[in-house]
């Protein structure tokens, strides 16, 4: 039966479950509609030996032409290509990676939490381009905080501007040698290193770190295989009462009612319900201004020399790091604004694609190198541009019926500079800390790869250039708020979920004081 | 009486009065009721006990990726190579299911295999040695770049490399083996079966 609840919340991930911890715990009575089912790691996930699998690891062929982290094991977690399809110019591939379960992809992410600073914040007094945040920094710091002590983030405080500090849990484990002579040889060149700052636990995710605090309130309820289609609004005061949704698997239609709507279904399902839906564009930017974060994937591959033979010498080998953004702090590069940052492992074993040689050669070559690797990947910042956008593809729907997007993203010179700087410096750091360099490159994967999509719904203080405000709400309509990175106006080079959750705390605070003060 | 004589005499004897024999367990009493208990029914995997059908490829091409295989991962004295995990066969069937650029990288890289190995011997790939074979396979002794090369021969002979080499370490052959040396190396991973789907 449609009660008529409080909130609407659509979707359960990070920025779903973000504002929904808050929310009824304020004694907000919400509904949540998540598209996929609920997992059960008992009944749903199980031990395979990968000759058991029908492909032998390699995975059904085609089936995830845009998901390079899917594999044979993980398949099934992914969105299915052919029920959710997406449409991109072949000249300039997306990947666009996303997971219809509730939890979303909180369930598998990697758990790096890092914090945004000023220097995104206020990007555009520090360089000139693009546009600030309608916030600083010190506005989300509460909620960064917390926001850690929820996802228990490890790491060491560093007192580096570009990169605050967090409420840690303090990470003292001891670093092994070759993470010692790596941070050496950046320290040498006055370019600092951190721990990895990372939520703690096996799994850290919205299902068991943020909606079972909000379900035993008794003011969470939750709607799973609840596939959106559109907002609906009142007619008469244009505000919005609810939401069309479609079972999944019966696609039999329903239809929500709710005092305030709150998206939260990822950055582009959030744009997409949006515009299909005809809502909240006032502005012409819906869509506009997407960005994410390049990854350079082993940007470097190196081997560490005293570990060779297949037997590294105890405690040389083994853990990681972070070189945060160190570019255009207080110099300036000739070649590019803004910066990237490494994350450096140590103790793989490098490909065997990197080594010239087949057969035996070949293998007494990867002998040599077991657990002898140092890998590094670069993440750089992409700048936000009004002409990579996402827009409804009318020719193509997905299995509920419901419009598809296309989606429209390309790098430019800024970013494929900054690619080409972080091999170098890796190369230079690898060197001066005596390893031997196996493979380098700058080339990044396609945009959307990254797992980090962010803008295309951004917040500002002008509504003629931005959909949301400062609040995360829309200029359009009071009590309609968007939630998810969409709302991001510039990203930098760090893993954005932190942010995402704790800019939907902070909306969810404003939004249950403008309910309490009946503004909505 | 003698002993045969006495055993057909208690055979023709009436039945009532012959020496008690006991009796089949069913009819001894009354019959248990039966299991409701699913059993564990043991299969065999395919691969270990029948041949697979070769789909993808033409009887030359076929001899051509077994002896790659055989050369970009021999069987070594205590490893089994491609041939013993049979990823000929495996990638066969992993082609025929393959999109048509990947078909046509194979397709055409097996032939090229072959033309060279005539060109050069006069026989097909399938029947030269691993030193014959190794002016063939020379772009596997270039430098690794991250673009693909743009000659399709070196992108197909880099693809089979990291393919074979695949299929040989995911098979049951080699994980058997290997795993008795390291217990590490089993190949188990997590796997996440269709969710309520
Ligand atoms: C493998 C992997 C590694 C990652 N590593 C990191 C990392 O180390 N650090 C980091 O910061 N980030 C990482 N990320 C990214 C991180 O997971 C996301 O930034 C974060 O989950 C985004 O939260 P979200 O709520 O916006 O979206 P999601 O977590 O994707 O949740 C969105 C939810 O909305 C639902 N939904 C979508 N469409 C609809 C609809 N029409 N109707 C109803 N419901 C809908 C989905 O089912 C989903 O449950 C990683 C992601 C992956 C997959």
């Amino acid at each position: 039966m449609n009660t008529g609840y409080d909130v609407l919340i659509i979707g359960s991930g990070a920025s779903g479950g973000s504002a929904a911890h808050v929310l009824a715990k304020k004694g907000i009575r919400c509904l949540m509609l998540d598209a996929g089912p609920a997992v059960n790691f008992e009944r749903d996930r199980g031990f395979k030996r990968v000759y058991d699998l029908p492909y032998r690891g390699f995975g059904k062929p085609g089936r995830f032409p845009n998901v390079t982290q899917a594999n044979e094991f993980n398949g099934n977690v992914w969105a299915d290509q052919k029920k959710n399809p997406y449409t991109y110019d072949r000249s300039a591939p997306y990947n666009w990676v996303r997971v219809r379960l509730v939890g979303g992809k909180t369930l598998f992410w990697g758990r790096w939490s890092l914090r945004l600073s000023n220097y995104e914040f206020r990007c555009k007094d520090h360089d000139g381009y693009g546009t600030n945040w309608p916030i600083r920094y010190e506005d989300l710091a509460p909620y960064y905080d917390r926001a850690e002590r929820i996802f228990r983030v490890t790491g060491q405080k560093a007192g580096l501007p570009q990169l605050p500090d967090g409420v840690f849990i303090e990470d003292n484990s001891p670093d092994s040698g070759s993470i010692r002579r790596f941070d050496a040889a950046a320290a040498r060149r006055g370019i600092a290193t951190t721990k990895v700052r990372r939520a703690s636990g096996e799994l850290a995710s919205s299902v068991n770190l943020l909606l079972p605090g909000a379900i035993e309130t008794g003011n969470l309820q939750i709607i799973s295989d609840a596939v959106v289609r559109e907002i609906t609004t009142d007619p008469k005061t244009g505000l919005a009462n609810g939401a069309y949704f479609i079972d999944r698997r019966s696609q039999h239609d329903y239809h929500v009612e709710a005092r305030v709507v709150v998206l939260g279904a990822s950055c582009l399902e959030s744009t997409r319900i949006l515009l299909n839906s005809g809502l909240a564009n006032s502005s012409g930017v819906l869509g506009h201004y997407l960005f994410d974060q390049f990854y350079v994937k082993d940007v470097v591959v190196a081997v560490v020399p005293q570990a060779r033979g297949g037997n590294p010498p105890r405690g040389l080998m083994g853990g990681g790091g972070c070189v945060p953004r160190f570019r255009n702090l207080k110099t300036r590069e000739k070649n590019f604004i803004r910066g990237y940052l490494l994350d450096f492992s140590s103790g793989s074993t490098p490909d065997a694609k990197y080594f010239p040689a087949y057969g035996e050669a070949l293998e007494k070559q990867l002998a040599d190198v077991e657990g002898a690797g140092f890998g590094i990947w670069a993440i750089g910042e992409v700048l936000p541009r009004y002409e990579n956008h996402v827009r409804i593809d009318k020719k193509v729907s997905d299995a509920w019926g419901i419009p598809a997007l296309h989606v429209q993203a390309k790098y430019t010179d800024n970013e494929f500079e900054m690619a080409k700087d972080s091999m170098r410096v890796s190369e230079e750091l690898c060197r001066d800390a005596g390893f031997e360099v196996v493979a380098s490159h700058w080339q990044m994967v396609p945009p959307g790869e990254s797992i980090h999509e962010l803008g295309t719904c951004r917040m500002g203080d002008d509504p003629k250039t931005s959909v949301l405000n400062k609040y995360n709400q829309s200029h359009d309509i009071k009590n309609l708020f968007v939630v998810d990175g969409s709302a991001f106006v510039s990203g930098g080079c760090q893993n954005p979920t932190l942010t995402i959750s704790a800019l939907a705390m902070r909306a969810a605070e404003y939004l249950a004081e403008q309910m309490r003060t009946r503004e909505i | 009486m003698k002993r045969r004589t006495a055993i057909r005499s208690i055979l023709t004897l009436p039945a009532a009065m012959a020496l008690p024999v006991p009796l089949p367990a069913q009819v001894a009493g009354p019959a248990p009721p039966p299991s409701n208990e699913m059993p564990d029914t043991p299969t065999v995997a395919a691969d270990t006990h029948t041949d697979t059908v070769v789909k993808a490829f033409n009887a030359d091409q076929f001899a051509a990726l077994n002896k790659l295989s055989s050369i970009l991962v021999p069987s070594l004295p205590d490893t089994p190579g491609g041939l013993d995990a049979k990823a000929g066969e495996f990638l066969d069937f992993l082609i025929s299911q393959s999109p048509p650029d990947r078909v046509m990288l194979y397709n055409e890289g097996l032939d090229r295999l072959n033309q060279e190995a005539r060109k050069r011997t006069g026989k097909p790939f399938g029947e030269i040695t691993a030193e014959q074979a190794r002016p063939i396979l020379a772009p596997l002794h270039e430098p690794w770049t991250y673009e693909p090369s743009t000659d399709p021969f070196t992108c197909f002979l880099r693809a089979a490399k990291e393919d074979i080499l695949k299929a040989t370490r995911n098979s049951r052959q080699y994980i058997s083996v290997v795993s008795r040396r390291n217990r590490r190396a089993g190949g188990m991973g997590i796997y996440w079966f269709p969710i309520n789907d």
